[in-house]
């Protein structure tokens, strides 16, 4: 055990040198002019390439902005369900479906791939026609439809296309959703502590998942599924209000 | 909404869901991050955590259970830091592949993770070390790495744009 954590400080005191500073305190990592250009596109895009001090009163500040608490909200309620397909997809697979423990070991694993490309392909999608909200609830519809097919069709092959669309289009959604925030902050600090408050989200949005599935609810967790989808009817309303 | 929360209080997770609590001061505290703040992530902290671990017998048993566990996996989720990194080099349409280009790494470690504790279930014994701590040596090096490599990635693209 100790070995295995000398290697992993080893390898963190690599970083000191390795791991790149903001764009505008960069200078050991980029030229000059590169320096320049670089603060250049940033500040024609968004205007805030210069960091800012952080300081404790400006951390106050900016935590007073009731909009920052909207995005920590919009994660929370996509990470309940997230976080219940990440942890108990085998669960749902061997007592929901009847597959076998090593069945449902490696039947967990096409589904996460399946997101994993849907969400850079969404990505690809909402940079390029500069579009968050339409796709975002894109991704909140069809995780529903994915949600009703998991919780109430019988049949398992169903069921597991359900894991699919429901596990697929989740996992882009607290991605998203930081993009998003990050698009709409402008300075360093303010970005720094919207990205604290945010994830906060993800944090309460674990513990809500943790007790999730309940085995009195085995096989079918139909409860389970219905307390994710109320989860995503105040997205709406945050949404609206964004 | 309320009852349905309320519903999932259930005693035996109760160790899980207070170990999320250590992520909510966490990340506050890390505010004032720079490229400094993510290296705590990167090694010292979940060693130390590791070390805590190993030393059990000194330690209460509350601390050796789903509390050390989760705070050793939140230590090393160094993506939350690296997201604000990318969100500060990149300007913002071009935030949203790079995000996810980063995310799909974790994304696909969850699929990953199932077919992973098959194998373990194989490799437990072998050289005389357990399973899990297997999985302990690969989760905390590879990632790192591939981290630092990404780093270099990166430095080659800004410089030929």
């Amino acid at each position: 055990m100790i070995i295995e954590g000398i290697i992993s400080c080893g390898i963190c005191l690599t970083g000191y040198v390795l791991l790149i500073n903001f764009p505008d305190k960069a200078d050991g990592f980029l030229k000059p002019d590169e320096k320049a250009f670089v603060i250049e596109r940033i500040n024609a895009d968004r205007g805030d390439a210069e960091t800012d001090e952080i300081t404790r009163k400006k951390i106050l500040a900016h935590l007073k902005d009731w909009k920052l608490y909207c995005w920590s909200f919009l994660i929370l309620s996509a990470v309940v369900p997230g976080f219940s397909y990440n942890f108990y997809t085998p669960l749902i697979l061997r007592q929901g479906m009847g597959y076998t423990v090593t069945e449902s070991q490696l039947l967990t694993a096409p589904p996460f791939i399946c997101a994993a490309l849907i969400t850079f392909l969404s990505s690809l999608i909402s940079d390029k026609f500069k579009i968050r909200g339409p796709v975002l609830v894109f991704h909140h519809t069809l995780t529903i439809v994915g949600m009703f097919v998991t919780a109430y069709v019988k049949n398992p092959a169903a069921r597991y296309f359900g894991v699919f669309l429901g596990l697929g289009m989740v996992q882009y959604i607290p991605m998203v959703t930081l993009a998003w925030q990050a698009n709409n902050i402008k300075s360093t600090s303010k970005r720094a502590v919207a990205s604290a408050t945010a994830l906060i989200g993800s944090g309460i949005g674990g513990m809500i998942s943790g007790g999730a599935f309940k085995t009195s609810e085995s096989p079918t967790y139909e409860v389970r599924y219905l307390h994710d989808l109320d989860h995503f009817a105040p997205i709406t309303i945050v949404l609206t209000v964004l | 909404m309320v009852s349905h929360f309320l519903s999932c209080l259930e005693p035996g997770t109760s160790q899980t869901r207070a170990s999320h609590l250590v992520d909510i001061p966490w990340l506050v505290l890390r505010c004032g991050f720079n490229r400094y703040g993510v290296l705590p992530d990167m090694g010292p902290i979940p060693s130390l955590s590791d070390f805590a671990r190993y030393n059990r017998s000194r330690l209460p048993t509350w601390y050796n259970s789903h509390l050390s566990l989760r705070e050793y996996e939140q230590c090393t989720d160094f993506h939350k830091g690296c997201t604000f990194l990318i969100s500060v080099w990149y300007t913002r349409y071009e935030v949203g592949k790079r995000l996810a280009a980063f995310w799909m790494l974790s994304i696909m470690a969850n699929g990953f993770a199932g077919i992973l504790a098959y194998g373990l279930t194989k490799m437990n014994g072998i050289q005389g070390i357990a399973g899990w701590r297997c999985a302990r040596n690969s989760r905390r090096t590879v990632p790192r790495q591939t981290w630092l490599i990404l780093c270099y990635r990166d430095y080659d693209y800004r410089r030929h744009h």
